[in-house]
């Protein structure tokens, strides 16, 4: 499996030569497969958002090396400076970002910044418009007069329209009720599905990664301490617990009835799948 | 008589006499004293202006609202207003919006100091409730340099210190890692378990709303569900509706419970889920 990008060895210090020094990251290295959705987890403070700053050029390593492609995006300023249209970066709460007149015109500022022409500035905003669920007279509105989860579309929309290679999206659905939840995870597995893109999502919802990941890696105290897939890193479920991480509550129901004697199987992450393995247990014995 | 009565209370945004666009419509909600309530409902739904009208951050244009048998939209004195303020604390969503003194006890003090009470009696609230919230070793720690959940526990201190009676949490936990979470509720927990005082906790995480003795859940319409939490997350289907889910264990259940097997309604907890459903298949294929 090729990998879209990876993290070679990368070290952090916030405040150095201060009384302050944090290690932020600590040799961290990671590879992230192409087209997949890679998950990160781990407590505010483990280092995810300072890596998610330097995957698209923003803050650069202390030591070590960000490869997209293969390519070191720190090898030289240009490189740099052109890392950012590589990796789209949607911050956490996006929506405190959005700033132009109506909902078209914030989504157009990116492919406009990237030197495209007015129709294919156009195509590209509808397109991803449609994705996240906006179109028709949405678009013409103020951005602050959408709903919450509407203007957090916006907000991705805008990233989206610029193609990236790779989406790094931090909490993308923090603070929605679970239909917003939905409709975020929704449209970026649309889009996934559609484009081929890399995603590569932080999120503090066990529920989340194990519905939406296929591989995770988990950060504590500025080290990854697991990364595989997502039946790997979940199948350490007493490592998990150590560092203050729960399975979802659907998982550990299930672990728990293996215990009780069903014979369910260990990797049952979503109640639609609970509830067929169920019904094929039952099934097989009439 | 209750200790807080809302009765026929409408509100809006827009105009002062609620003909247009009101976000609470004839709401009527009683809570008594040492009540443990969730509240839940979609994005928008009015949750939030609810709480912000319990201690006059709002004002109502019609309806009255009893606290602790004063009826606070009638005029009254500014003392009167602020024995009300007192006794409803609010804890808002983003730890880093509420808390602005440079050490943690001066930050819990700023209340009761406004509030001219003595300072011995000053530093007998603010240890009583550090210790409450387990903050006692940060009481001269910088608050900037807490956690999310930390600074939410210093900010739940800050209100104990004013001697409130309620607790209103505005998603105060919506922006917190699972450890930070976990911590608030068992914050939660004790201040209305062994303090005596009353919760309200507003919230997206069902997990969380279980742990409530009474749950509301409102729509743009008003009060659509209220009752104990095995009542509310019984009713799967109106949850739906209304752009919520139960639990996942609770939700399992009640698939099984629709596709015919013999499994009860409204079973909440892991380990209640486990069992019944243990039960249920063993009646299945004997």
């Amino acid at each position: 499996m090729q990998n879209a990008l990876t993290v070679e060895n990368v070290s952090y210090v916030y405040g150095e030569g201060t009384p302050f020094r944090v290690l932020a990251l600590d040799g961290v290295s990671l590879n992230i497969k192409k087209g997949k959705l890679t998950g990160i987890i781990g407590h505010t403070g483990s280092g995810k958002s300072t890596l998610l700053q330097m995957l698209n050029g923003l803050v650069k390593p202390d030591s070590g090396r960000i490869l997209v492609e293969g390519d070191d995006i720190y090898a030289d300023k240009k490189k740099r400076s052109k890392a950012c249209f590589k990796v789209g970066l949607v911050f956490q709460y996006p929506e405190y970002q959005l700033f132009e007149d109506t909902v078209k015109k914030d989504i157009a500022f990116g492919p406009k910044n990237m030197g495209l022409s007015p129709e294919e500035t156009e195509e590209r905003v509808i397109q991803a418009a449609s994705f996240v669920g906006l179109d028709g007279e949405v678009l013409e509105k103020s951005p602050f007069d959408l709903s919450g989860g509407q203007k957090r579309r916006a907000a991705i929309a805008g990233i989206l329209a610029m193609k990236p290679d790779i989406i790094v999206l931090d909490e993308p659905a923090s603070g929605l009720d679970p239909i917003g939840r939905r409709e975020i995870f929704g449209g970026l597995e649309r889009y996934r599905r559609a484009t081929g893109t890399t995603m590569i999502i932080v999120s503090h919802s066990m529920e989340d990664m194990a519905r939406y990941a296929d591989d995770l890696v988990v950060f504590e105290n500025g080290r990854v301490v697991m990364q595989g897939s997502k039946q790997e890193v979940f199948s350490r479920e007493d490592e998990l617990q150590k560092i203050g991480l729960e399975l979802p509550q659907i998982s550990r129901l299930v672990r728990r009835l293996r215990k009780m004697g069903l014979d369910l199987p260990s990797d049952v992450y979503t109640v639609e799948d609970a509830f067929a393995e169920i019904n094929k247990l039952c099934g097989g014995d009439r | 008589m209750s200790y807080i009565e809302m009765r026929n209370v409408c509100f809006s945004y827009e105009d002062d006499t609620c003909e247009n666009k009101a976000v609470l419509d004839n709401v009527s909600l009683n809570i008594e004293k040492g009540e443990f309530v969730a509240v839940l409902g979609r994005n928008g739904s009015g949750k939030s202006t609810l709480a912000k009208l319990l201690n006059m951050i709002l004002t109502p244009c019609s309806g009255e609202i009893i606290i602790d048998g004063v009826n606070i939209c009638e005029d009254m004195s500014d003392e009167a207003m602020l024995a009300v303020r007192k006794k409803i604390g609010m804890v808002f969503q983003n730890p880093d919006n509420q808390i602005f003194a440079t050490i943690v006890e001066e930050d819990v003090a700023f209340g009761p100091e406004n509030l001219g009470v003595e300072s011995s009696e000053i530093r007998r609230r603010v240890d009583e409730a550090l210790a409450t919230v387990d903050m006692t070793e940060y009481a001269r720690h910088a608050p900037h340099k807490l956690s999310g959940g930390q600074k939410q526990r210093v900010a739940i201190a800050g209100v104990l210190a004013m001697d409130g009676e309620c607790i209103v949490f505005d998603e105060s936990t919506s922006m917190l890692d699972p450890r930070g979470r976990a911590e608030i509720c068992e914050v939660m927990r004790k201040l209305n378990k062994e303090k005596g005082k009353t919760v309200i906790h507003i919230t997206h995480n069902m997990n969380e709303a279980e742990m409530a003795d009474r749950i509301i859940v409102i729509d743009d319409v008003g009060i659509r569900l209220d009752g104990s939490p095995k009542e509310v997350f019984s009713d799967v289907q109106t949850l739906k509706e209304l752009g919520l889910e139960a639990p996942q264990a609770t939700e399992l259940c009640d698939m099984l419970a629709r596709s015919g097997f013999d499994i009860g309604r409204g079973i909440i907890g892991e380990e209640n889920c486990a069992s019944a459903i243990e039960r249920a298949v063993k009646l299945r294929r004997a």
